[in-house]
């Protein structure tokens, strides 16, 4: 029982984990963290729902497809919304971040009024480990996510292009300096981080199931994760989402349901309150 | 004073006497701002005391320091810039008055009444420091001289004690800096003692009557200019100081 | 003489805005009542976000006002003025509670902590059937009454918002003005520079903290009176986002603004009401647009306004 919870809590926390580094890529990057973020993991999961329904594609097509659909979607937001923001004061991001929330909630919402059961795309079969049952999905969303951690993991620091990334992150001006061209990296990264988002709505359609308002409070936990972890360490968001999903999880199975929703609330609120750089981040103490 | 594993200050203790102008300086890194930190309250120091007027004061929050006379300026102008000159300046005095809020809630001319009285202290404050004309100009769009001149009248308008200055002259141009220097002279004269921060040797050496030498953390050397100048540690930590006196 | 002309337009409005009730049809009456109390809310974040602060929990502060009233007189018959009095209190309390801890972030992370605290008290309201009835919600809630007189006709409760709108309205306006409000503004410039110049900051940000709540408690209490029935999914993070949205696009410095923004973004969602679920998807898209183009809020463009025409009249003088 403690291990299925384990186990069932690291697939939840893998999905938090993604969108947690969504947050924390364009965090580094702007130093604004986009609210909308659980939003666009729901219009993730709707839009994998619809190609695994509609054109009835298997897994591996669906993921495949909805990372570039992903990536296009990111691109789109960043060049009609965000390209306008990129230096504006953090309460007016976090205001139009609201905005574009809302508009994909409502959205989604006229298309999908009741929540949706996503087909079996990660198969039905449930294997016993050790002593516990685990389904299938939960198996395919743990390697997936490690698969995409590793290939970003590689990607930002084998490739040109996300040391590129990396740099603009850190310092802005010193890589302009550099030659980088900051405004396509900051895009980029936004599509980027939109792209993880979608991955993460795929995920979890299979293990729970998709509607239109589940775009906040996934926001909200995988923003909790960040923190936990530290939102300006990128294995921190991940480790975070992981330790989150763990936590609920065993909350869930052991005190109750209905309030599991409390501890990452909770968390949340201790992290800010006492370690606000997170578990893995470091303190910046104001230069007086 | 110890941050995590790293000491920036270590047993360093000294004495500012009353109305002198007493200045730290050390190269960077030395530890010049944790003092200032720890003296205003900012930090609260690991190990080590603070005293105002005999008076124990460690740890005690900046407000009520400011309360007690003390007033600080910083490296970069904090200054309130949604409000204007005589705005700024009125804060520290409308902060420690005494009169309730409630009145000022209540009635448009209790508040009037409360503004007046207060005023001129301020405007005063804001002549001493040569901004005498400026008082309805929003302190955000203020010149970079002008606003470290605020800043050093909103610590002036209260009557303090003490005021600790940090780099007052950073960043000004050499009309300016003179500016700066005749203004903390012209403070100190009028019995206010003066810890200052600076890293323009001339200006130090000019005006203190004595030096606290700092380098990494530890005090290296402390006396007037005279015997501060002639110190081969300090010479040794700081090869600044030939350099400045060929300028 | 010229100085009286905008004091004269102010009275006339506000006189002119007593006969409302006589040509308004019921349903834009309604609309109007409820534009006023939630502008008592939206005006307890514009106190808010003068010393800096952000909160995206005034829907639960509306909500705990909401209930306590509602709770205490249809389980112990207690009278709304009096329920009033304990919401104030109330009000105080829990913003101290969830001030405290929260004056120390800001900005962000200040959204996403009142947040947090928003779900945990909405999970509270929904599962804490002993205390809130849960999800069938407090029903049957009398309204005030006074001398024997209850408002239970729709002018009759519009005269009582318009007077506590009055009064919170020139409440914020005083507090603005007086040395609070200084303080306020001194430390949403700078906190540093705030303490080492006397103002306790800790006091003033948790001083702007627990009288937002107050706000948003009484317009909570208004609202269970005039509605009669409650449920937790009146106060969901939805309505905190909305308030938060009304108070920045009014300039939250500028009651006027505050009031304006509030009313034209109700009647817009109102008006839209036609085209379905489609009046949010324009809700979010005016928040967008509203960020790009004019991100100081309405109260921002009558400073600017009002600049512009200080800055004519010194041309004719000169």
């Amino acid at each position: 029982m403690l291990f299925q919870l384990i186990l069932q809590g690291i697939a939840t926390g893998f999905v938090y984990a993604l969108v947690a580094l969504g947050y924390t890529f364009v965090f580094r990057c702007l130093n604004q963290v986009i609210y909308a973020q659980g939003h666009i993991f729901m219009v993730g999961s709707f839009m994998g729902y619809a190609a695994s329904t509609k054109l009835g594609l298997d897994a591996v097509s669906t993921l495949l497809l909805m990372l570039l659909a992903g990536v296009a979607f990111g691109f789109l937001l960043d060049r009609v919304i965000f390209r306008k923001l990129y230096d504006v004061a953090t309460m007016t991001f976090v205001i139009a971040a609201i905005g574009l929330g809302i508009i994909l909630q409502n959205a989604v919402r006229i298309l999908y009024p009741e929540p949706v059961k996503y087909p079996p795309i990660f198969g039905t079969r449930v294997f016993r480990i050790f002593n516990a049952q685990i389904a299938e999905p939960y198996l395919w969303v743990i390697a997936i996510s490690l698969l995409l951690i590793a290939a970003l993991y590689c990607f930002l620091t084998f490739t040109r292009y996300g040391q590129a990334m990396r740099a603009v992150a850190s310092d802005r001006t010193i890589a302009a300096a550099m030659g980088i061209n900051v405004k396509v990296y900051i895009s980029a990264t936004i599509s980027l981080s939109a792209a993880i988002a979608v991955i993460g709505g795929v995920l979890i359609g299979p293990l729970y199931f998709a509607s239109f308002d589940m775009g906040g409070m996934i926001g909200l936990k995988a923003f909790s994760a960040a923190v936990l972890g530290g939102i300006t360490n990128i294995s921190g968001a991940a480790i975070g989402g992981v330790v989150l999903g763990i936590l609920e999880n065993l909350s869930a199975g052991y005190i109750s349901s209905a309030y599991k929703d409390v501890v990452s609330l909770g968390v949340l609120i201790l992290m800010l309150l006492f370690r606000p750089h997170g578990i893995l981040g470091k303190a910046k103490p104001t230069k007086v | 004073m110890r941050f995590g594993g790293l000491s920036a200050l270590s047993k360093v203790s000294f004495e500012i006497r009353e109305k002198e102008l007493f200045s730290i300086i050390g190269p960077n890194g030395s530890g010049k701002s944790t003092m200032f930190n720890v003296i205003t309250g900012v930090y609260t120091p690991t190990e080590g005391k603070v005293y105002l007027r005999g008076k124990d004061v460690t740890g005690l929050p900046p407000h009520k320091l400011n309360h007690l006379g003390m007033g600080r300026t910083f490296q970069n102008p904090r200054l309130f810039s949604d409000m204007t000159v005589l705005e700024n300046v009125m804060v520290p005095l409308l902060a420690r008055d005494k009169h309730y809020l409630a009145g000022e809630l209540l009635s448009e001319r209790s508040r009037r009444k409360n503004m007046e009285r207060l005023r001129p202290a301020a405007v005063n404050a804001l002549n001493v420091a040569g901004l005498k004309g400026k008082e309805d100009n929003p302190a955000g769009m203020l010149p970079y001289g002008d606003q470290k001149r605020l800043e050093i009248a909103r610590c002036y308008a209260i009557n303090p004690d003490v005021i600790l200055l940090d780099e007052p002259a950073a960043g000004l141009n050499t009309d300016e800096r003179d500016g700066i220097n005749s203004l903390i002279r012209d403070i100190n004269s009028r019995g206010v003692t003066v810890v200052l921060i600076e890293h323009d040797m001339k200006m130090v050496m000019g005006i203190s009557n004595r030096i606290m030498v700092l380098n990494h953390g530890s005090a290296i050397a402390f006396g007037t200019p005279a015997e501060v100048s002639n110190d081969p540690a300090v010479i040794e930590a700081y090869l600044g100081v030939k350099e400045m006196d060929d300028e | 003489m010229k100085n009286y002309i905008p004091k004269i337009v102010l009275a006339a409005v506000l006189l002119g805005a007593l006969s409302i009730p006589s040509f308004t049809p019921k349903y834009i009456l309604h609309l109007v009542i409820y534009i006023m109390i939630i502008s008592i809310a939206v005006m307890g974040l514009g106190i808010l976000g003068v010393s800096g602060q952000i909160s995206n929990a005034q829907g639960a502060f509306y909500g705990i006002g909401a209930y306590t009233s509602a709770l205490f007189s249809v389980r112990m018959g207690v009278s709304f003025w009096a329920s009033l009095l304990i919401v104030i209190l109330f009000a105080c309390v829990v913003g101290f509670v969830v001030g405290l801890p929260t004056i120390k972030v800001s900005g962000l992370y200040l959204i996403m902590t009142t947040l947090g605290v928003n779900e945990i008290i909405y999970l509270i309201m929904m599962n804490n059937i002993t205390l809130t009835n849960g999800p069938q919600g407090v029903s049957r809630i009398p309204g005030p009454s006074l001398f024997g007189f209850t408002f239970k006709s729709m002018p009759s409760y519009f005269y009582l918002c318009y007077a506590f709108l009055l009064f919170f309205a020139l409440l914020s306006i005083r507090i603005y003005r007086s040395r609070l409000g200084n303080y306020f503004i001194a430390v949403k410039n700078s906190e540093i520079a705030s303490n080492m110049n006397g103002v306790n900051v800790v006091k003033t940000k948790l001083t702007a903290f627990m009288i937002s709540a107050v706000y948003g408690g009484v317009a909570g209490a208004l609202y269970s009176g005039y509605i009669g029935y409650i449920h937790p999914d009146n106060f969901k993070t939805d309505v905190s986002v909305l308030f938060l949205t009304m108070s920045i696009f009014g300039g939250q410095r500028s009651v006027v603004g505050m009031l304006c923004a509030t009313t034209i973004l109700t009647i817009a969602t109102e008006y839209f009401r036609f085209i379905g679920e489609y009046r949010l998807i324009a809700y979010g898209l005016v928040l967008i647009l509203g960020m790009i183009y004019m991100p100081e809020g309405i109260g921002g463009k009558f400073v600017q306004l009002k600049n512009l025409v200080k800055a004519g009249k010194q041309h004719d003088k000169g």
